[in-house]
């Protein structure tokens, strides 16, 4: 992490020794670019892959766009809400940030969300799930370039029942993201006639989740759908082998559960889980092939769905910036033509909703060896998959959110 | 039947964890009255140093040595550099190794990464038990045999042997034994080491069982914590009871009211300072 903060303070002081050079010559503006990630703490991998993520967008643009020189200033937020405020605070009010991207953690998103809205500046978010940023909390200058927290879940609900399952499991950490994206495939399974046996909500930070596993009532279920991240995922599908429940009920889950960043650390338990989420770093597209290659090339480790988000994020900004022939001053302008920005993604088609959530192709991935490497193998693919799925958003948005519901599912 | 026998597995196995973890904390607190939040630290360095032996050598047995050897001299450098400065002064104690913790903490994240990683085992407790529907990891089994073997050697090492009436004594009277000739200091920086080693080998036992990954150190400070505030600070017996009462408080409650899963394991805790602030052996 040193190495890396050293580094950037390098690239800065070269280019900023590059531009006082330059300034003799017709003056280029410089449009710069806030990132907001966790440096430290739990998240700190995440954290690298969004980093890698912009990083390399704006190198394969030569740092250059629509006329002006594109610059990235990195933030830690530490995944702490109130850091991560000040931070934000800091870019835009002495970097002069005119885009804000990144953001990993939910409760981070949510605390910017006031102050980005009030100062108008693009806000990017590129990993946080959080349904409400791009629902009950839309605003035109919030944006989100990962799937939202029950979004690859409603097709997956649907998939599942249309494969044959009928009764399911619901094991989940027991906050937002947990109850948005587990209830996800709860409503769209129960509505094609499934059932929901038994919901378990294992509290954020659990060490051991024995006693819950044991607990799993193995014979009145067809599957189990669950819903971890990071190191809790690692020992969840470590210990639903280990406990020989995977030999006796299939493992159904949203992406974070076998994400590519934690594949290798679950080793065999991980194969044959199923998951759904609109992006792996085996998705079959001329742009994915280019960007693994890259990526991997550069950073020398496969891109994840976080990284993937980050470059996506950069790439709508860019895109922006070409639009407007480098001409950021007017927020509104900028906000509009971001919203309307459309191109082929490495996931594939990308666009935003009119809430500023995107609208992209949902996948079932599942985990096998490929040439001695675990990886997530795309089986099935919805295409153009909203944030509301089949529903009206109104309609969608008055329906109670999941994490009121949550206890409700297997009633 | 076989749930409750298996939910009675999982929670002695969390508590021989537990156990080894605290045990080192209690004495430690007992012999010298530090109060030492870097503990948790000791278990992260151990999973990790674990990590990269088994990386280099793929040899579990080896890699619990290391972890000892270099969690114990990392314990005895803390302690002869830092802690002892603050000998008689709490909130400096507690100042001092939080800063320890935190340093320690991105020390490993530096090191090691960010990645959450998980340690191999020995080929032969690989795999589970089956009895009927029953299926109980080879691997915890090894661990609850492991606890209860640390716990009665430990428990023969302080009631039986000489080192360990010199600990006994060193509880009671530090002054009176440095006034019978004995190097207390060496005592005491011999049983830091031995604690500290202690939760080193655990880091290795537990990242086999739990993985290792930036947290792990705070997660298991908090529950072992909890433990010697049950058994009571100083007593080695107390942080036995106190492993058993948390791991199984702990589990059951997970098991059978998930919706109270944070709550069923610090309400003993809680309960304990209310009724008897010294904990279950503990003494003023």
């Amino acid at each position: 992490m040193k190495l890396f903060q050293l580094k950037t303070a390098l690239a800065a002081l070269v280019a900023g020794l590059a531009l006082s050079g330059a300034q003799a010559g017709a003056a280029e503006p410089t449009i710069r670019i806030g990132v907001l990630s966790p440096n430290t703490g739990p998240y700190a991998a995440i954290g690298e892959d969004v980093r890698n993520g912009f990083q390399l967008y704006v190198d394969e643009v030569g740092a250059k766009m629509g006329g002006a020189k594109l610059q990235l200033v990195f933030e830690d937020s530490q995944a702490k809400p109130d850091v991560g405020l000040t931070k934000a605070r800091k870019l835009v009010e002495s970097d002069k940030v005119a885009f804000l991207g990144g953001v990993v953690s939910s409760s981070v998103a949510y605390a910017l969300r006031d102050y980005m809205v009030e100062k108008n500046i693009p806000y990017v978010v590129s990993v946080a799930s959080a349904d409400g940023l791009t629902q009950q909390l839309a605003a035109p200058n919030i944006f989100r370039t990962n799937s939202s927290g029950s979004q690859a879940s409603h097709p997956f609900g649907k998939w599942l029942y249309d494969k044959g399952y009928r009764r399911l499991v619901l094991v989940a950490t027991g906050y937002a993201a947990g109850f948005e994206q587990s209830g996800g495939i709860a409503r769209t399974f129960t509505q094609a006639g499934g059932k929901i046996v038994q919901t378990i909500y294992p509290p954020l930070g659990t060490a051991d989740f024995a006693p819950f596993l044991s607990s799993i009532k193995v014979k009145d279920a067809d599957a189990v759908a669950a819903v971890f991240a990071g190191s809790e995922a690692i020992k969840f599908v470590k210990q639903y082998d280990e406990y020989g429940l995977k030999g006796s009920l299939p493992l159904v889950s949203s992406s974070m559960l076998t994400d590519d960043m934690i594949l290798e650390a679950q080793g065999k338990s991980a194969i044959g889980i199923l998951s759904s989420s609109h992006y792996s770093a085996r998705v079959k597209t001329p742009e994915n092939e280019a960007f693994v290659k890259a990526y991997e090339k550069r950073f020398g480790r496969t891109p994840t769905f976080y990284s993937e988000g980050s470059y996506v994020a950069a790439r709508a900004i860019g895109e922006t910036i070409k639009a407007l022939n480098g001409d950021v001053s007017d927020k509104n302008k900028v906000n509009k033509t971001l919203a309307a920005v459309k191109f082929a993604a490495p996931r594939g088609a990308f666009r935003f909703d009119e809430f500023h959530s995107p609208v992209h192709d949902i996948y079932v991935f599942e985990v096998k060896r490929v040439d001695g490497k675990l990886v997530n193998e795309p089986i099935a693919r919805e295409p153009a998959v909203s944030q509301f799925y089949t529903w009206d958003p109104k309609a969608f948005l008055a329906m109670k959110p999941y994490r009121e519901i949550a206890n409700d599912w297997a009633k | 039947m076989s749930l409750y026998s298996i939910q009675i597995l999982n929670a002695l196995s969390l508590a021989m964890l537990l156990f080894l973890i605290a045990a080192g904390l209690s004495i430690i607190f007992g012999l010298m009255r530090i109060i030492n939040l870097a503990h948790g630290s000791f278990y992260l360095l151990g999973g990790y140093c674990g990590l990269s032996v088994m990386a280099r050598t793929g040899n579990f047995w080896l890699a619990l040595v290391v972890a000892a050897v270099v969690v114990g001299l990392v314990g005895v450098v803390l302690q002869r550099l830092l802690l002892q400065r603050v000998q008689d002064n709490e909130l400096g104690q507690v100042l001092m190794s939080f800063g320890v913790l935190l340093v320690i903490s991105d020390f490993a994240l530096w090191f090691w990464g960010g990645m959450p990683q998980t340690l191999g085992r020995p080929e032969f407790l690989e795999g589970a038990f089956r009895f009927d529907s029953m299926v109980f990891p080879k691997y915890r089994v090894a661990l609850i045999a492991c606890g209860a073997a640390v716990a009665l050697g430990l428990w023969l090492l302080i009631e039986r042997t000489r080192i360990g009436a010199i600990i006994r004594a060193g509880v009671d009277d530090p002054g009176m034994v440095r006034a019978q000739g004995i190097d207390i200091r060496l005592v005491f920086s011999l049983v830091f080491a031995g604690g500290a080693a202690l939760a080193g080998v655990a880091g290795v036992l537990g990242g086999a069982m739990l993985g290792i990954y930036p947290g792990a150190d705070f997660e298991v400070m908090l529950q072992a914590f909890a433990v010697v505030v049950i058994g009571g600070l100083g007593s080695l017996k107390g942080a036995f009871y106190g492993s058993l009462l948390i791991g199984f408080a702990d589990t059951l409650g997970k098991a059978f009211i998930p919706d109270l899963a944070m709550f069923t394991m610090f309400v003993p805790m809680v309960a304990m300072l209310v009724i008897r602030p010294n904990g279950l052996f503990g003494r003023a």
